[in-house]
């Protein structure tokens, strides 16, 4: 049993870390935001390999799983990073896995080193969408809120075991983005009227469930990212701002906020990166369950450390100007994303068999 | 970064298992209540555990122990909640006077007390902690006098726990006026006539502190423990070791959250099971004490790397003191009324857990004192 990242992955955390830091400070983030062209972060995403992370190297990726995953997002929330593409590419690379033929290895490589947008046509909240069909190849069906399908080149469904790719470009295929809430982040329906659509390959997984799990331990990693950098700007802004003649940190109340805030973020920490582990390698009963631990109660931890950060903020942290809006957006929309916090708990409870005599029939 | 088991963690894993299931058998469904009862249980499970060698899992192999790793002591840990082990009521003498003998103590001390704590025979407690010394342990006042062949210390300790059946005691004394280098660390003998244990009563009913006065004890010179004037240092060794035993320890949390779980299921399908807001709490409680566990392991992680402890060994007490309220006050809730009745198995066990962890939260610090140590320590916020 070891719980801590290996030199590896502390050292691919320092790297993403130091590139954003780098490259796309608040200032360029507020930018990138302002004209919503997202070209600048994408060839950073390029140019660090991030695009191919957890997938193997063999198959033109760079390497890792998960784990290595999260530590991505992870930075990327806490740098406020404009754009779902990292997270929706991890979801399009998992449902890839499953195929071995040409054509899956064709948009595999175009994902991997960042030439085309692949975005999996699944839903993020709770409305599944029509069910999607294919005939006569080509695709029809609606899912609604889709992450990153707004900044799509090409659209992967799951059909029937098998992966189809239809491009975005084509009058069959139809994307309505959402004005969302964290400005940072894209979404839409998409919906697909007999859209000429290309087959990959077999499916990754039977059921999109594990899919959706991988969403929500990113979405999970990238909101801890968020409360960790609220963590700090709300240390060093009750460090700086005199009240009553003192720094406001030194009063026990804003103290033991502060405290409330760090063990939020430690234990959500913990959440996470179990359940990015236990995704990639547990059995599938113990990931589930470790990705209903991470949904439910690290974004909940997360929501409340964006809270906190704003009550000790004060009327600055509620301005437009201020940055702080942008990490509790991040936070606060993740609680809505690949599930609730009431849905996982829920899927929690089932697992525990709660009821024993009537679990094993409902279940 | 493997949160699983390696292979030699695994076959430790269902060694243990397997020889726990088999003792605890031996011994009663639930840990008594009554301190005598416990150590009756305790006795048992030790000599079970020296039959097997088990016994001093942390202790270098040449006293008696079997030199275990900080893994396999945290594997050791959780089995021992899994199978609802009984209170290690000597957790002062093989955690911490064992091993600070083991590193301070000479040929003769070290023949004279390890094997009976080892055997589970004499039972230790702690007297470092006085009325006006508790977090500033070094401005105690009890005093340590030479006599012929030894010393006669009197004075006050408080706190204690177990004193009313420990055969010895680790105590600190004042042979010198300096803060630091004035204080000596014995090894002291319970059973005599200048050593008086008072119970303190707690909420709970139970008198497991106690208040401990000293008038004139003798402990002969064999029984210092270093040199005299010297005990500081040694006494921050103990330290160590209670810091490590309290991370290691056996938090129960599993075993409470797998038994709220039962009494929950227990009321069939109409039962608390099928009540949505019953259920949404279960399995936040049940998160929770997840990720408790996980944030221990990363702090032994730490441990075993020999680093310096991070951020997250820091809030486990203050996540922990909640998620057990929380835990037990559901249980209750589940009960009923019937939670509150003392003469009712379940609910009398449920009704003394929900009160201890109310106490549990105010000891080694409340969470107000733990919020501000961690604010101005960990996060560097102005004092």
């Amino acid at each position: 049993m070891r719980f801590a990242f290996t030199d590896e992955q502390e050292m691919l955390r320092e790297a993403v870390a130091g590139a954003l830091a780098r490259d796309l400070p608040l200032a360029r983030v507020r930018e990138v935001l302002a004209c919503g062209d997202q070209t600048p972060v994408r060839a950073l995403h390029r140019a660090g390999g991030w695009t191919g992370i957890g997938v193997d190297e063999d198959l033109g990726g760079q390497g890792g799983g998960v784990v290595e995953q999260a530590i991505l997002a992870q930075e990327l929330g806490r740098a406020a990073a404009p754009g779902s593409l990292p997270i929706a590419g991890c979801l399009a690379a998992a449902l890839l896995a499953g195929g071995d033929t040409p054509e899956a290895d064709d948009v595999r490589s175009l994902l991997c080193d960042g030439t085309a947008a692949v975005v999996v046509a699944i839903a993020a909240g709770r409305d599944a969408g029509t069910g999607l069909e294919v005939r006569d190849g080509r695709l029809s069906g609606e899912v609604p809120a889709v992450l990153g399908a707004p900044e799509a080149d090409v659209l992967l469904a799951a059909v029937d075991g098998a992966v189809y790719e239809v491009a975005v470009a084509d009058p069959g295929c139809d994307v309505v983005a959402h004005a969302f809430v964290d400005p940072g982040r894209t979404i839409a329906d998409v919906r697909f009227d007999v859209a000429p659509a290309r087959r990959l390959g077999a499916a990754s997984a039977d059921d999109l469930d594990r899919l959706t799990d991988l969403g929500a331990v990113l979405i999970a990693a990238e909101a801890l990212g968020a409360a960790g950098r609220l963590l700090d700007l709300t240390v060093a802004y009750a460090q700086q701002r005199e009240q009553f003649g003192a720094p406001i940190g030194s009063f026990q109340a804003v103290k033991h906020i502060a405290a409330d805030m760090l063990v939020d973020v430690e234990t959500a920490h913990s959440a996470v990166y179990h359940a990015a582990w236990a995704h990639e390698r547990a059995d599938p009963q113990q990931a589930a369950a470790a990705v209903s631990i991470a949904k439910s109660f690290a974004t909940t931890a997360t929501a409340r450390v964006a809270d906190a950060a704003l009550a000790v903020h004060g009327a600055v942290g509620f301005t437009w100007e201020h940055d702080l809006h942008l990490f509790l957006k991040r936070a606060h929309s993740a609680t809505s994303l690949y599930g609730s916090a009431g849905a996982h708990r829920e899927r929690l409870a089932r697992s525990l068999n709660l009821v024993a005599e009537t679990s094993a029939v409902t279940a | 970064m493997d949160l699983g088991d390696s292979a030699a963690e695994a076959a430790f894993r269902e060694e243990i298992r397997a020889w726990m299931g088999r003792t605890v058998r031996l011994l009663p469904a639930h840990d008594p209540v009554d301190l005598h009862e416990r150590l009756a249980s305790f006795r048992v499970w030790q000599r079970e555990a020296v039959r097997a060698g088990y016994a001093g899992l942390s202790w270098p192999q040449e006293f008696g122990g079997r030199g275990a790793s900080i893994m396999e002591r945290a594997i050791w840990a959780q089995e021992l909640d899994r199978a609802g082990a009984p209170d290690p009521v000597n957790s002062i003498g093989e955690g911490f006077a064992g091993p600070t003998i083991i590193e301070f103590g000479s040929q003769e001390q070290k023949e004279r007390y390890l094997g009976p704590i080892l055997r589970g025979e004499e039972i230790w407690c702690q007297l470092f902690s006085e009325p006006e010394a508790g977090s500033d342990l070094a401005g105690l006042r009890t005093v340590a006098e030479p006599v012929d062949g030894g010393w006669e210390i009197t004075g006050q300790k408080v706190w204690t726990s177990r004193a009313q059946i420990a055969d010895h005691a680790i105590l600190l004394a004042r042979t010198g006026s300096d803060r630091h280098r004035g204080i000596t660390y014995f090894l002291l003998p319970m059973h005599q006539p200048g050593v008086t244990v008072a119970p303190l009563r707690q909420i709970t009913g139970e008198d497991e502190f106690n208040e401990v006065f000293l008038d004139r004890a003798f402990v002969p010179d064999a029984a210092r423990l270093g040199p005299v004037d010297g005990g500081w240092p040694i006494a921050l060794a103990t330290l160590q070791y209670e810091r490590a035993t309290i991370a290691l320890g056996r938090i129960n949390v599993q075993r409470w959250v797998d038994e709220l779980i039962d009494l929950v299921r227990a009321g069939g399908p109409e039962g608390p099971g099928a009540d949505p807001v019953v259920r949404q709490r279960v399995a936040d409680i049940a998160a929770r004490a997840a990720v408790h566990r996980l944030t221990a392991l990363r702090a032994l992680t730490r441990m075993a790397d020999g680093a310096p402890p991070g951020p997250e060994s820091s809030v486990g007490k203050l996540f922990m003191s909640p998620l057990l309220v929380d835990l037990c006050d559901l249980a209750l809730e589940v009960l009923g009324v019937s939670g509150r009745y003392l003469d009712d198995e379940d609910g009398g066990r449920w009704q003394r857990r929900a009160l201890w962890v109310r106490g549990m939260a105010l000891a080694g610090g409340t969470p107000q004192i733990q919020r501000t140590i961690l604010a101005e320590r960990v996060l560097g916020l102005p004092r």
